[in-house]
């Protein structure tokens, strides 16, 4: 891989050399900080590995904690380790030493460094509207497909008061709760965080996505209100602490954004956008994105997603879509809302910084699939986000009919595993119109459903459930928003509070 | 594909140098990159493991078939019948056996471990070079892994005190 001007490689790096960049790195990266340190001396292309920013940046990581970036992840974990006191010690200059390349470590770079101003795309596809009456967005839109809308939060003080250096100005202090792909807890500052986005060049940048900032910031509260359309909140009747977490503040840089995901409970979603732009890919409800694994659970059917970040998918996986492979897309542009509908796939990426409030809510709409969502069963969390996919005892050897190629990668094995693996790949068209995004075409085939297609039709889908579990006699799912208790209180003041709602909560119950 | 006894399905790796290994396909599947080729169908009677020659195949196997989760065709959990704690102090030793390789071999595992993707095993392989380097001074790091210090002395003096908080 690495061929001219390489020659400083194996002299520096010993019978280590005959491994590859990429595994070299991960070995260091299993490595004491101290000992990094320690290896950075031994020779020029170690140190040249052990000065690598991603590395200092997972080793930081997997503390954790308040963070204050001082510049550098390294200068930043040695100071957060006090493996370093004063920060003269730590300056050093930029080196550069001739007669090494690594495409792995240049590609890695690349990445970090990547701009993505010029990066906006919008084919129309995803309508965009000034604002609905509330009975054209339940007929239209509400469960069916995603839609943009301009004039939704003209008159918000939110417009004009979440610009970066405004919320600075009036929140620096004010410490937030930041996102990241492993495990520990980090909370920022937002004074620091906003110092961090500008100082940062990282590939997958941390960003603001707080639960709490309405209990933390109260006054955030009143910049915003929840807009018409989407004010019905059925899990509103739960006392505060027992509702599930539901509105969320998102600050984030350029290349920052959320992974292909489908939301939390198959509750539906709005996302105003108040400052930048964030380009949106969305599919439909059972369309596994493409480079997307879904992992569904044998023991309890919970459903966990494997996903590259936004910008890997956007650069390594998007440019290999075929035409009709490709996801829906638009650009979010500084005022609209965005409505995701449950269920449906969708993944962010910011094109530069951006300062949005987004909230999670059930309606009437929705209910149905959200109370389904929580039932105990091995198969129907799975075939409400990955489709026919998601049927056991389905294999591709079972089926004759299929054109070659187009289904090979949608298969899965069989129930002797301690999960599946379900795929996205290309087969399969999104689309937008109305009366297909409910009823998704999906040409798989399963022997007790021969000739029916995937529908995100909640009759079809509760044919998935399992009859001989209930509430009653089956483990609670611990990755349910909420508890089994409260769950029972939540329907209970259902029936109580909204009589209307008595045919629906008779069905989930039942 | 072959089937050998009742449940159990096996499956052919099958090495550049024309080796060929039945195994059962949950030994292979300890493998997550083999596991994906089954799970997408491009496995239907042989994988060909490329840059993996017979020798090394045949050790990742043999980890392989030590690792695999014993439950399935006889029934219970091995883990039913043995506290676990036993079980694992016993394949510690076992692993501790398996890694006393020389070093080519041992960095070739490593290799093998990464392209296959056997976390486990990966982790072994590389905690012989994590030990040589943790708690040894530059030079014994330096003769442990014929490494060549190709600093110039003032170069060297710099990067030295730059990374004086690694030494205290």
């Amino acid at each position: 891989m690495e061929s001219a001007g390489n020659d400083r490689r194996d002299a520096a790096l010993g019978s280590l050399a005959v491994l590859p960049d990429e595994l070299l790195c991960a070995i260091v990266d299993l490595l004491e900080p101290t000992d990094i340190g320690r290896l950075a001396c031994v020779s020029s292309v170690m140190y040249i590995l052990c000065n690598e920013e991603p590395l200092w940046m997972s080793k930081y990581l997997s503390v954790g904690g308040h963070l204050e970036y001082k510049g550098s992840w390294k200068k930043t974990t040695l100071s957060r380790l006090s493996l370093c006191s004063g920060n003269s010690e730590l300056e050093q200059k930029a080196r550069h030493f001739d007669g090494f390349n690594s495409l792995f470590l240049y590609r890695r770079w690349y990445r970090c460094f990547t701009t993505l101003s010029n990066y906006s795309f919008d084919n129309g596809h995803v309508e965009r509207k000034d604002d609905l009456s509330l009975d054209h967005f339940h007929s239209q839109y509400d469960g069916k497909g995603p839609v943009l809308l301009g004039k939704l939060a003209e008159t918000w003080p939110a417009r004009t008061k979440w610009a970066i250096q405004q919320l600075v100005h009036d929140y620096g202090e004010v410490t937030f709760r930041i996102s990241q792909r492993s495990p520990k807890k980090i909370i920022m500052k937002l004074k620091d965080y906003v110092s961090y986005m500008e100082l940062q060049h990282d590939e997958d940048p941390l960003y603001i996505f707080d639960d709490k900032f309405g209990e933390t910031t109260p006054a955030l509260l009143e910049d915003y209100r929840v807009p018409h359309l989407f004010q019905e909140d059925l899990f509103g009747v739960l006392d505060y602490e027992q509702r599930p977490a539901f509105r969320w503040l998102i600050i984030g840089p350029e290349r920052s954004g959320a992974s292909w995901h489908v939301d939390p409970g198959l509750t539906s979603a709005w996302n105003t956008l108040l400052c930048g732009r964030k380009r949106w890919a969305l599919y439909p409800p059972g369309r596994v994105p493409g480079g997307v694994t879904v992992h569904v659970s044998d023991e309890d059917g919970d459903v966990d997603i494997e996903t590259p970040t936004s910008l890997q998918w956007w650069l390594d996986i998007y440019p290999h879509l075929a035409e009709h492979e490709k996801p829906l897309e638009c650009t979010q542009l500084p005022g609209e809302t965005i409505f995701v509908p449950s269920g449906w796939w969708h993944c962010v990426l910011n094109l530069e910084t951006t300062v949005a409030v987004t909230q999670n809510f059930v309606n009437q709409s929705n209910f149905e699939h959200v109370c389904l969502d929580m039932a105990p069963g091995h198969c129907h969390k799975g075939v409400c986000r990955a489709g026919l996919l998601a049927v056991p005892g389905k294999s591709i050897r079972d089926i004759e009919n299929h054109p070659p190629g187009t289904m090979s990668a949608w298969n899965h094995n069989d129930m002797t595993r301690a999960e599946k693996r379900l795929k996205g790949s290309g087969s399969g068209r999104a689309s937008n119109s109305a009366n297909q995004c409910a009823s998704f075409e999906f040409s798989d085939v399963h022997e007790s459903l021969e000739n029916q297609v995937f529908s995100y039709d909640i009759g079809f889908l509760s044919q998935f459930l399992e009859k001989e579990k209930d509430h009653y006699t089956s483990v609670w799912s611990p990755t349910n928003p909420i508890g089994q208790r409260e769950a029972r209180e939540w329907l209970r003041r259902l029936w109580v509070l909204k009589p209307e709602l008595r045919g629906l909560i008779w069905k989930v119950h039942a | 594909m072959a089937t050998r006894e009742a449940g159990k399905k096996m499956i052919m790796l099958k090495s550049p140098d024309g080796m060929e290994f039945e195994v059962e396909e949950a030994v292979a599947m300890e493998s997550q990159t083999i596991r994906k080729m089954i799970e997408d169908d491009c496995a239907d009677t042989a994988i060909l493991i490329p840059n993996i020659n017979s020798k090394i195949l045949s050790r990742v196997i043999e980890y392989c078939n030590k690792h695999v989760p014993t439950t399935g065709a006889t029934g219970a959990a091995a883990s039913d019948t043995v506290a676990p704690a036993a079980l694992a102090e016993d394949l510690k030793i076992w692993d501790a056996e398996f890694i006393k390789v020389n070093r080519a071999t041992r960095f070739n595992l490593i290799q093998a471990a990464s392209y296959l993707n056997i976390k486990g095993l990966l982790d072994l392989t590389s905690q012989t070079t994590i030990d040589t380097i943790s708690d040894n001074s530059l030079e014994e790091i330096r003769s442990f892994l014929s490494t060549k210090n190709d600093y110039l002395p003032e170069e060297e003096q710099t990067i030295r005190r730059e990374n004086q908080w690694a030494f205290q």
